[in-house]
């Protein structure tokens, strides 16, 4: 999960909160919908089924971005993209939803949902 | 040993587990919850029954008791109002046949109700215990929660006008819903055995697996939806809605509010839409002059703007020539600022 937080007039701060069953290992975050990833730094306490904060630095450029974030558990399981999720579930799944959102950053600033496949 | 010391043991085990998770993990905080609190709160009802009060109910017992407790919100059919979602409707006898809804794999079904959805009726009859009427809850009594139940499984055809529901049949009537095979553990969200084996996970094994590439990981972000235009108002202004206090305030969603879309909107079309454009070109004279000889002109008065703002507000003569420039009152204070910031920064 990422929300992202409009603050100023260029600069986006990005933080979020995941969640799983198991305790959360790694968090990486994309600007750009997924083609690249950085790890986050995970705030404690990390707890089994329990939101798990993370946070990262970024400086928007004022360009489009689509913001997106990707856990990992203890057990290695990373969190699945909508195009995983719908291949093996398809499109009219709507519980137990658990993959990545999407983040759409216009240049205006505006923030909308998207599913990125 | 007799029964009752029996039942006494596992009440003192049971204390004593929950006295020490309660003082280990939260030494100080609160204390242990008493036999009496336990039992008061522990009112679900599991699929395999387990829970379930004893008691009995009949159709016509059930429509009087909907009727007067539930309709308003529900209809008197189950049809519900505009606010809530049907409880009954949208399933065939075949679905009551296969135990699978049809219509909500194939798309058919115009609108989900609580019968196409639910895989198990001993959920229908905790929640109507544990949650309903919303004004009273947990106020029935199992013998009208039995008869409510019995009055929804005959709307939705799966009892006939004259039955009469208890704990004794209860399990025949999971046999007859429309979507008790619909109920899938693949996701792998749940810990323990599968639901072929009786339980509720599947293994642990979840049905995708993602993998942590971090560079370039694809060659194209291909977005699979959107939140479509229609979707922005649906639920009025959430500004509105949230507590006016704290740090949020949550977003504004209303009717023209600054959440609408404003990525087509530059400030061409702007200065298009004010009627700028009509009389004066980026790179030319037409009526007026060009935006590239006001920037010649103002570009090195730093007072250029607040003048510029208030001359093309109420419009002038003489300074290019004799045509004069009409006011414009229609364009806001606010955009007559956007419209001369982008004019001195060169109308790109």
């Amino acid at each position: 999960m990422v929300a992202p937080h409009r603050s100023g007039r260029q600069t986006v701060r990005h933080k979020g909160r995941g969640r799983a069953l198991h305790r959360i290992k790694q968090v990486d975050v994309s600007f750009d919908g997924g083609i690249n990833w950085q790890t986050a730094r995970i705030e404690g306490p990390v707890q089994n089924k329990a939101l798990t904060r993370f946070n990262i630095n970024w400086v928007w450029d004022g360009k489009p971005a689509i913001l997106q974030s990707r856990a990992m558990d203890e057990t290695g399981y990373v969190q699945p993209s909508y195009g995983q999720l719908r291949k093996v579930r398809g499109t009219k799944s709507i519980y137990h939803n658990n993959a990545i959102q999407s983040w759409k950053i216009v240049e205006s600033g505006e923030v909308t949902n998207v599913q990125v496949l | 040993m007799s029964r009752f010391s029996k039942s006494v043991l596992v009440l003192a085990l049971f204390s004593a587990s929950t006295a020490t998770f309660a003082f280990e993990n939260f030494k100080g905080i609160g204390r242990q919850a008493t036999p009496a609190e336990v039992k008061a709160w522990d009112i679900d009802v599991r699929p395999d029954f387990k829970g379930l009060p004893k008691g009995s109910g009949n159709v016509e017992t059930g429509n009087e008791l909907f009727e007067a407790k539930c309709a308003s919100c529900h209809g008197s059919f189950g049809e519900s109002n505009e606010v809530f979602t049907p409880l009954a409707g949208g399933t065939t006898k075949d679905d009551i046949k296969n135990g699978r809804v049809k219509g909500l794999s194939s798309g058919e079904l115009p609108q989900r109700t609580t019968f196409t959805k639910v895989a198990t009726i001993s959920t229908v009859f905790d929640y109507i215990q544990r949650a309903m009427p919303w004004t009273a809850p947990k106020s029935l009594k199992p013998d009208e929660v039995f008869a409510i139940l019995a009055y929804l499984l005959n709307l939705q055809e799966i009892v006939p006008a004259d039955f009469v529901l208890s704990d004794k049949n209860i399990g025949e009537v999971q046999n007859l819903l429309p979507n008790r095979n619909g109920m899938t553990t693949d996701h792998g969200m749940w810990p323990g055995a599968s639901a072929a084996k009786g339980g509720i996970g599947n293994g642990g094994k979840p049905d995708m697996n993602n993998k942590a590439c971090m560079k370039n990981c694809k060659t194209e972000v291909r977005i699979g939806s959107t939140l479509p235009e229609y979707a922005r108002d649906a639920h009025g202004n959430l500004f509105e809605q949230n507590r006016d206090f704290g740090p949020v305030r949550g977003q504004k969603t209303g009717a023209g509010a600054s959440a609408a879309p404003v990525a087509a909107t530059t400030t061409l079309d702007l200065a298009n839409k004010s009627g700028c454009m009509a009389c004066h070109g980026v790179n030319n004279k037409i009526v007026g002059p060009g935006y590239n000889e006001v920037i010649a002109r103002y570009k090195d008065q730093s007072d250029a703007e607040d003048r510029l703002v208030a001359k093309v507000k109420s419009g002038g003569q003489g300074a290019w020539g004799s045509i004069p420039m009409p006011p414009n009152a229609h364009v806001s204070d606010a955009d007559l600022k956007t419209l001369v910031k982008w004019i001195l920064s060169g109308a790109k």
